[in-house]
């Protein structure tokens, strides 16, 4: 990269490099990228934050619980939701307010099953902004093959799966012919179950030389695709399909804004240069007609805004029209940046759950 | 029950080397089909690598799954998270119980023998009839059309509900040689000795904390690493 002029930088990771409160560094390898850790390196909410709420003793955790639906009372405020244990019992719980943080897709689903006389169109909805505007990040990259007889073997699967980053490209460059831009890291492949490139020989002779040919010579660099927000890009309640509780499964209407096409073919071929520059004897694009929906980052289903006409949640999270009704995951991003959105979510839930602490908490009544 | 409470049943996908769900006939069927799928070579293929074994266990019901964390066995799914697994296996076995009377209705009608008893170019031929074209050599300069094996699956495990059985064959023989040994495949870690992947001697090595690719690392290289004489410098290893 600093031979073509580009900066990088290490990519933050989420895992202790050192004992950190009793936590221990696991492994150099990213043997758990995408699955649980066995140890309490990985930082997951679960050996993070959950341990201390847990050990303040005014936090309950109840597992395998499903909430089918947020009730309000008659003064249109939330009391409590309605949910189905691991044994199969529906309970009410009771509650001065409610944090619905089910995700980018269950968010929605759940503001729209929680349909009332108050709220015909789902709770929170009356500008029916609930569920519009997603935004995905669809992830596409750009494959290097190297030829075994020039170039030494990267052994991609030996470390984490990503340990570089560059946002040289993140900032708007009118002269590449579209807006927003996005970061982009390099990685492996795959391990070897999922891995494969577009044009691959699939079965016989010629698959089993590919695989071994190019398995340790091979990587990819990937986008992170900075999708517009669109309005009939959306999530809503299927007509049709029910999951195994009855009740309407998410339906997911998307179709990419014509900036995301050219973003993403630009920033896809630009990988495809950095990838011919480290000396890939051939470069595979993968863009998004290859691999529809390749996403792990479902954002802006319940937007933040000032404008109850065209968002969700004001600025603390809070629902413009429900008082103790609050929204503290990646649901409420108004615009989808072009960066892994964790971080961004976590910092967002502290901000505004002390907000609730501070201010909004005063006002509730036993 | 959360997964963390599942109870661990100690089972083991390779108690044996018998089939499970297939009867005699569609475990040869199979395993001669995985054995053109990836063959052997100067190297060990699917047969030697047991991906018929991985297949049969998959199909067997819902015992073989989920690996518990340290490979001592696998968890015991109940409810409705059963329920949901056994509708996907109960589709695969109608599509691998097809598989076999079609693989032996053309073998028959083309060679006048069942797939089994075929010589391999013949057994190339079925599954030509059912995947198309056996893919040539894969080339750097070649035109992409070499293959159908498409992108990887990215942040995703791929969707197999959707494919049809030789497409499904495909993959999962691939999964049979490339997949954790645990699961009646790769045995021995075999496929991942082809292609050079220095995985794991046991599950439970990467939940002790005993599986290690610091070899392959430059462990105190410092920032920026391209700056790095051993990580510049052309064959370091
Ligand atoms: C494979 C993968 C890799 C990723 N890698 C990165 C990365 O490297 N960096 C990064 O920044 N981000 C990464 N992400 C994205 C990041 O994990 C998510 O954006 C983030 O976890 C979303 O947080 P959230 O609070 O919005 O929702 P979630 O973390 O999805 O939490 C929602 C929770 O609500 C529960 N829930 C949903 N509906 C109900 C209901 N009706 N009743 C009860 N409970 C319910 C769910 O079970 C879940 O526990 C990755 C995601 C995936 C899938």
């Amino acid at each position: 990269m600093a031979e073509l002029g580009h900066s990088t930088f290490p990519m933050p990771t989420g895992a202790v490099s050192r004992p950190y409160r009793g936590r221990q560094p696991f492994s150099e390898n990213g043997f758990w990228q995408q699955y649980p850790d066995p140890g309490t390196g990985k930082s997951s909410t679960l050996i993070t934050f959950i341990p201390d709420a847990l050990a303040t003793g005014r936090f309950e955790l109840r597992t395998d619980c499903y909430v089918r639906e947020v009730v309000v009372g008659r003064d249109g405020r939330a009391t409590g939701v309605l949910y189905q244990d691991g044994a199969g019992n529906e309970l009410l719980q009771e509650a001065k307010a409610v944090v619905v943080c089910g995700g980018g897709i269950e968010t929605p689903r759940l503001l729209l099953l929680s349909r009332s006389a108050q709220f015909p169109d789902g709770l929170a909805n009356g500008s029916g902004m609930v569920g519009r505007h997603a935004t995905f990040h669809q992830y596409s990259f750009a494959i290097g093959l190297f030829d075994d007889e020039v170039s030494d073997p990267l052994y991609g699967f030996s470390g984490h799966y990503n340990n570089l980053a560059s946002m040289d490209f993140y900032e708007t460059d009118a002269s590449r012919g579209h807006v927003l831009g996005s970061l982009i890291f390099p990685s492996m492949i795959g391990h070897p179950v999922n891995w494969s490139f577009p044009g691959r020989p699939s079965w016989g002779q010629a698959s089993k030389d590919a695989d071994r040919d190019f398995f340790n010579h091979s990587m990819k660099i990937g986008v992170l695709l900075h999708d517009l927000p669109v309005e009939s890009n959306r999530v809503d309640l299927d007509p049709d399909v029910v999951d195994a509780w009855g009740l309407p499964v998410a339906r997911i209407t998307h179709t990419p804004h014509p900036n995301d096409y050219a973003q993403e073919r630009w920033q896809v071929a630009k990988n495809g240069e950095i990838l011919e520059a480290a000396g890939a004897s051939r470069v595979i694009p993968v863009n998004m007609e290859r691999i529809t929906g390749n996403t792990s980052h479902e954002l802006g289903t319940v937007r933040m805004g000032d404008d109850p006409a065209t968002s969700v949640v004001d600025r603390w999270c809070r629902s413009h029209e429900v008082d103790n009704l609050y929204v503290f995951d990646a649901s409420v991003f108004p615009t989808a940046t072009g960066i892994n959105p964790a971080l961004t979510i976590m910092a967002n839930s502290w901000r505004c759950s002390e907000h609730i602490v501070r201010y909004d908490a005063r006002g509730w009544t036993d | 029950m959360g997964q963390a409470d599942w109870v661990v049943v100690p089972l083991d996908a390779n108690a044996s080397d018998e089939p499970l769900y297939f009867d005699d006939h569609a475990w040869r069927t199979i395993e001669a089909a995985t054995a053109r799928i990836i063959p052997t070579d100067r190297q060990p293929g699917a047969r030697e690598a047991r991906a018929v074994r991985f297949i049969d266990r998959m199909l067997a019901g819902t015992q073989f799954v989920y690996a518990s964390a340290d490979g001592s066995g696998f968890l015991r799914m109940d409810g409705l998270e059963e329920k949901a697994w056994l509708e996907r296996v109960e589709t695969r076995r109608a599509l691998y119980d097809d598989g076999v009377v079609r693989l032996d209705e053309l073998a028959r009608s083309r060679f006048g023998q069942p797939f089994v008893s075929l010589r391999e170019e013949e057994q190339d031929a079925v599954l030509e009839e059912l995947g198309g074209p056996k893919p040539a050599r894969y080339r750097l300069d070649g035109a992409e059309a070499g293959g159908t094996g498409g992108a990887p699956a990215g942040n995703q495990p791929m969707d197999e509900d959707l494919l049809d059985f030789f497409s499904l064959l495909v993959l999962n023989t691939r999964q049979g040689f490339y997949a954790d040994p645990v699961y009646g495949g790769n045995a021995g870690g075999i496929g991942w000795r082809v292609i050079g992947f220095d995985g794991p001697e046991t599950l439970r090595a990467t939940t002790d904390g005993t599986y290690t690719t610091i070899d392959y690392l430059i462990v105190d290289a410092q920032w920026p690493y391209e700056n790095d004489p051993r990580v510049t410098r052309a064959g370091w290893r």
